[in-house]
């Protein structure tokens, strides 16, 4: 179980990780010399930063831990436990530690994002909790918006140049472009396109949930915000059961 | 060893180990190389090579000794007894040879004798020059 | 003889395709076996369900006696068609990987692999060749002291030289406690490995026979055979 967690701890020393490291931590300096560049738009540098910072989180959290892929050939959802077809299914490890195991080399990539989240608010003048009501705020407009770009971005990023013209798209978005696109799927980017899915739906619930935002206490808050942290972490163990028995 | 893969193929390696002990290649008492070693070098299933040593030591052509290895049998008997059979064996595919061509049985002795005595002269004479 | 690999009645859906049509066969300890079907007949599906990749099938797939998963993937050393490597791994991560999660490998034996078939330790997988990359994919997995080989196509890619050299090396493996099942569709190639031979077509088992056996009766290598079997089951 340790050798597994040196194992994804392994990622933080290849230049990919290190390099990611690096970027978030300087992202509020960055973000503050931008903001002394443009007075004006201190709002939309945030939110860029902010958003920036969102990313990573998305993306290490797809690198190490939901990689979630949806097979349509064969119409069965699995869930890796890794993206690649994957070294560590063929190791007698049960699923149940390797979740874990990528779990816990999530943390610093956590911890990273946590000290740049400190740092951007430090630099905007922020509390943390002014921070936390800026994020929500913005969510409902702004960083939607760049969220939505960069989606159909990436889609189209995906169709035109990454998996040699095949169109990749949850359901709902093949029932609108047609079924010729069906008949062909890679499932690493199927798998990508997936969380992202997920973190609209997230998006979304959370724009939804705005006006509470305005009438509760920090305590309160903070509560709100344990529970959503152990819902993905019931999300994870889910992830981990149904991976031993729907594959 | 090219060994043809439309026979049994113990069959054939054990024809060949035969073959070595009575032209002298291999000796008797002479340890074989072991299992393992013999199926490693020819490249063929050691399955196989065991079902050799195995119908080998039924013939009594080698002996199997714990802990030890296979050995070619000492007895000198048996060996005799092998090159009979391959000599009995190549006379065989001579006749038969013989026999497609439609050469009958007394022209076969007929020219047989012929020609050993016909080499006879070309042997002497290489062992005069050798000699 | 007993048997490490039993499958009662196994079958397998993709979509409404049958990858696997109910197939009941026993394979047994301290033999070489050889698992043969033209491609798509659900060699790959069949090696998978037994290396426990694949739990969503019908039927029973017992390996030792035991369910595939976390247990039997300890005793059972699978080679996958493709390249499973992490594409960041040189080939010293990949030794390490193996000596980190299988008590069963042999490190030493890897190496010397290694060194036979030329490969550098610090050489990046990903940018290793077709053929460098099966050589690779061998030497690591032979280097395990399995119970039970599942090779899927391990010759894809591979020279006549390099060739002979893994079948070598593949005698040198095997052992009266381990069993060895090679799927392939180059029979020539292990004419002289095989003990057993089991053909697969369309997902069901259609023929099951010792090598030798073939050869005592019908005069024919096993290729000969196999095209013979597989052209009459064409025009089935």
């Amino acid at each position: 179980m340790l050798k597994l967690i040196k194992f994804k701890m392994k990622q933080y020393t290849r230049p990919i990780g290190l390099f990611s490291i690096i970027t978030i931590l300087c992202l509020p300096f960055l973000a503050r010399a931008t903001l002394f560049m443009f007075p004006y738009f201190s709002d939309w540098v945030l939110t860029v930063a902010l958003f920036i910072l969102g990313a990573y989180l998305y993306m290490s959290s797809y690198m190490n831990a939901f990689s979630l892929r949806i097979s349509f050939q064969t119409e069965q959802i699995n869930f890796m436990p890794d993206d690649a077809s994957n070294m560590l299914m063929h190791i007698p490890i049960s699923f149940k530690k390797i979740n874990l195991a990528r779990l816990i080399a999530h943390i610093p990539t956590i911890i990273v994002a946590f000290i740049s989240f400190v740092f951007l608010g430090f630099f905007f003048e922020k509390g943390f909790y002014e921070m936390e009501i800026f994020c929500l705020k913005s969510l409902n407009f702004r960083s939607y918006l760049l969220i939505i770009c960069v989606y159909v971005l990436y889609l189209l990023l995906v169709q035109f140049i990454i998996v040699d013209k095949k169109a990749i798209m949850p359901k709902f978005m093949q029932k609108i472009m047609g079924s010729s696109f069906i008949d062909y799927f890679d499932k690493e980017v199927v798998g990508a396109a997936a969380p992202a899915v997920i973190v609209i739906a997230l998006l979304i619930g959370i724009v939804t949930a705005l006006p509470i935002i305005e009438y509760i206490t920090p305590l309160q808050n903070y509560l709100l915000t344990i529970v959503v942290v152990l819902l993905s972490v019931a999300f994870f163990y889910l992830n981990a059961s149904l991976l031993e028995k729907s594959v | 060893m090219k060994y043809n893969d439309r026979e049994p193929i113990y069959l054939q390696i054990m024809n060949d180990i035969k073959y070595q002990i009575v032209l002298g290649n291999l000796k008797a008492d002479e340890r074989l190389l072991s299992i393992k070693e013999q199926s490693e070098c020819m490249g063929v299933n050691p399955n196989t090579i065991a079902r050799v040593y195995t119908e080998l030591e039924r013939e009594r052509i080698v002996h199997k000794e714990k802990g030890l290895g296979t050995f070619v049998t000492s007895d000198e008997n048996v060996i005799t007894q092998l090159k009979h059979e391959i000599a009995e064996e190549n006379i065989k595919r001579f006749v038969d040879r013989m026999r497609k061509i439609g050469i009958s049985k007394t022209d076969m002795k007929a020219l047989l004798v012929e020609y050993l005595n016909r080499t006879k002269k070309v042997d002497e004479q290489n062992e005069y020059r050798e000699g | 003889m007993s048997v490490i690999l039993k499958t009662n009645n196994l079958i397998k859906y993709y979509d409404e395709k049958k990858a696997l049509d109910g197939i009941s066969i026993e394979f047994e300890i301290g033999k070489i076996y050889g698992f043969l079907g033209p491609n798509g007949s659900g060699k790959t599906t069949f090696l998978r369900a037994c290396a426990a990749l694949i739990k969503k099938h019908e039927g029973e797939v017992l390996i030792d006696g035991l369910k595939p998963g976390e247990k039997t993937k300890a005793i059972v050393a699978y080679l996958p068609d493709y390249n499973y490597f992490f594409d960041w791994m040189k080939v010293k991560d990949a030794l390490s990987f193996f000596d980190d999660f299988f008590e069963d490998f042999d490190r030493e034996k890897s190496e010397k692999l290694l060194a036979d078939m030329e490969l550098e330790h610090e050489e990046k997988i990903s940018k290793l060749s077709k053929g460098m990359l099966a050589r690779m994919k061998l030497a690591i997995i032979l280097g395990r002291k399995a119970k039970l080989y599942l090779l899927d196509e391990p010759f894809d890619g591979i020279d006549g030289v390099t060739r002979e050299k893994i079948i070598k090396t593949m005698i040198s493996t095997f052992s009266k406690e381990s069993t060895i099942i090679v799927a392939t569709h180059h029979i020539t190639y292990v004419e002289k490995l095989l003990d057993s031979v089991k053909f697969l077509y369309k997902g069901k088992i259609i023929d099951e026979f010792d090598a030798e056996d073939i050869r005592r009766d019908k005069g024919m290598t096993i290729n000969e055979y196999y095209l013979e079997e597989f052209r009459d089951a064409e025009t089935d």
